[in-house]
């Protein structure tokens, strides 16, 4: 039974390298998480002007939407990245640190996608809804606040969740620009120990995440579908 | 008396289509129209053009003596401003073919909705009223139900009490049993006759011959975007004088 003492200490071994990764991964997907966040706080509303923007009855302002998700989306995220970061400081004069471009230009980036799946959303949202509404002299704001947003939600919820997942590994791009988030410690514990195993946590890490979100997303659609009768 | 509804020289183009060619017609104060004819005559067209939801491409029409809408000097038609166009349609509710009631909303939502936040109804008050109306159609029972939970015969009468609470002076029903299977056709039916008997002014498109003949004042045939005959029920079903009314009813009432 050689063999099997060898086994654990082997694993003992790692086990307690790994631990000694553990504070810095972890600070790395502190800043992560952070990012991810942020930009889901602020892109998730910021979608909606734009949506409605896209779909609106005046030329110009459709225009201005249609174009601005049209660039957001037709370029690579790392290019806007660094555009940004050469970019803002010249513009606005001052330093920005490299944590605040990235969360400015991921939120420029994720709302010009939530916009699209908006307008898809409220765009599914049958006529007979804006007829019924027009019928009782129900408003055009209020119908689409009152009336037609809340049915979009329910609709959106897949789409949007992909799209949060997608946001949880696109943080890792932000390395490139030098914030110092999970993949970045993960690649500086590889370089210093020449021991991929701080890719394999991170892995982990990441993978945690999409997995408390996947969850999130199934509680969220289950909670907005309560109106919908199970049968008849 | 001024007639609740009157429609002048109502022309729809959509394209190079004429859905409604040269259609006039007024409806009376307690006075329940039904409009019969084939499938694209142009009857729902036509009665969607009372509230706005199709713009016509000219004509008139008067609702409570407010024009909605008039021909200008070039044929073109002159609408009033949006918020009195929103002001006069109040006038008329409107049942549609597949219910449109709000799915995120309870029946009383759906009711009290639009009194609450266009008339400005307190939300107390207007809830005693929903909940009246529910009774009326007999549903007081499905208050708190969701639309999804309800049977189509249900919904639509939950979408004639949504269209009651708004105290319409006219109700335009847009073939309102098409979509419901035969055997339950009947409930939505009975809710329409209750109302014709308390007098309510009704125009409605529709395909049962049955309730056209019982309850309406008088009906209009349309075929091809125009009226082709016009009369009593007596007269419209018993002595047709058209070869194309002829027509129509042998196909009907045949089976």
């Amino acid at each position: 039974m050689e063999w099997l003492d060898t086994f654990f200490k082997e694993l003992m071994e790692t086990l307690t390298y790994v631990e000694t990764l553990l504070p810095a991964l972890l600070s790395g997907a502190v800043t992560t998480v952070k990012l991810f966040v942020l930009t889901l706080l602020m892109s998730i509303p910021l979608g909606l002007p734009f949506a409605l923007g896209s779909n609106s009855r005046f030329r110009v302002i459709r225009f201005l939407a249609k174009s601005y998700i049209w660039i957001f989306r037709g370029t690579p995220l790392m290019l806007q990245l660094f555009f940004f970061y050469f970019f803002l400081p010249i513009a606005f004069n001052i330093a920005w640190s490299s944590f605040t471009t990235a969360v400015i230009t991921f939120v420029l980036n994720y709302a010009a996608y939530l916009a699209e799946i908006y307008r898809a959303g409220i765009e599914s949202i049958d006529r007979g809804q804006h007829e019924a509404a027009l019928s009782l002299g129900i408003g055009k704001a209020r119908t689409m606040f009152g009336i037609i947003l809340p049915q979009t939600i329910k609709r959106v919820l897949p789409p949007v969740s992909n799209e949060m997942i997608t946001l949880i590994k696109d943080t890792a791009l932000v390395s490139t620009i030098g914030v110092a988030e999970l993949l970045k410690a993960a690649k500086g514990a590889v370089n210093r120990d020449v021991n991929a195993a701080a890719y394999a946590v991170a892995a982990i890490i990441y993978l945690l995440f999409t997995a408390g979100l996947t969850f999130l997303s199934r509680y969220l659609e289950k909670r907005f579908s309560r109106h919908e009768a199970k049968g008849n | 008396m001024e007639p609740v509804l009157k429609m002048e020289h109502i022309v729809k183009q959509f394209s190079d289509f004429y859905a409604v060619k040269d259609v006039s017609l007024s409806v009376n104060k307690g006075e329940t129209v039904a409009i019969i004819g084939p499938s694209g005559s142009g009857k729902s067209t036509l009665l969607r053009c009372v509230n706005r939801l199709e713009r016509v491409t000219s004509g008139n029409i008067i609702i409570n003596g407010e024009t909605l809408v008039s021909t200008g000097e070039d044929g073109k038609p002159v609408y009033v401003s949006e918020r009195e166009a929103a002001r006069i349609c109040l006038n008329t509710g409107m049942i549609f073919q597949h219910f449109n009631l709000f799915p995120h909303m309870t029946c009383i939502q759906n009711i009290r909705y639009a009194p609450i936040v266009v008339k400005k109804e307190d939300r107390k008050e207007a809830t005693e009223q929903a909940k009246a109306l529910l009774k009326l159609v007999g549903l007081e029972n499905k208050a708190d139900a969701y639309p999804s939970q309800l049977s189509g015969g249900q919904k639509q009468r939950v979408a004639i009490a949504r269209g009651l609470a708004m105290n319409p002076a006219l109700m335009l029903f847009d073939e309102p049993t098409s979509a419901l299977d035969p055997e339950i056709t009947g409930e939505v039916l009975a809710v329409m006759k209750d109302l014709a008997k308390q007098q309510m002014t009704m125009l409605v498109v529709t395909h049962e011959m049955g309730f056209a003949r019982e309850v309406a004042d008088r009906v209009i045939f349309m075929d091809g975007g125009q009226i082709a005959e016009e009369g009593t029920p007596e007269e419209i079903f018993n002595h047709p004088k058209s070869e194309r009314l002829k027509a129509f009813l042998q196909k009907t009432l045949r089976i």
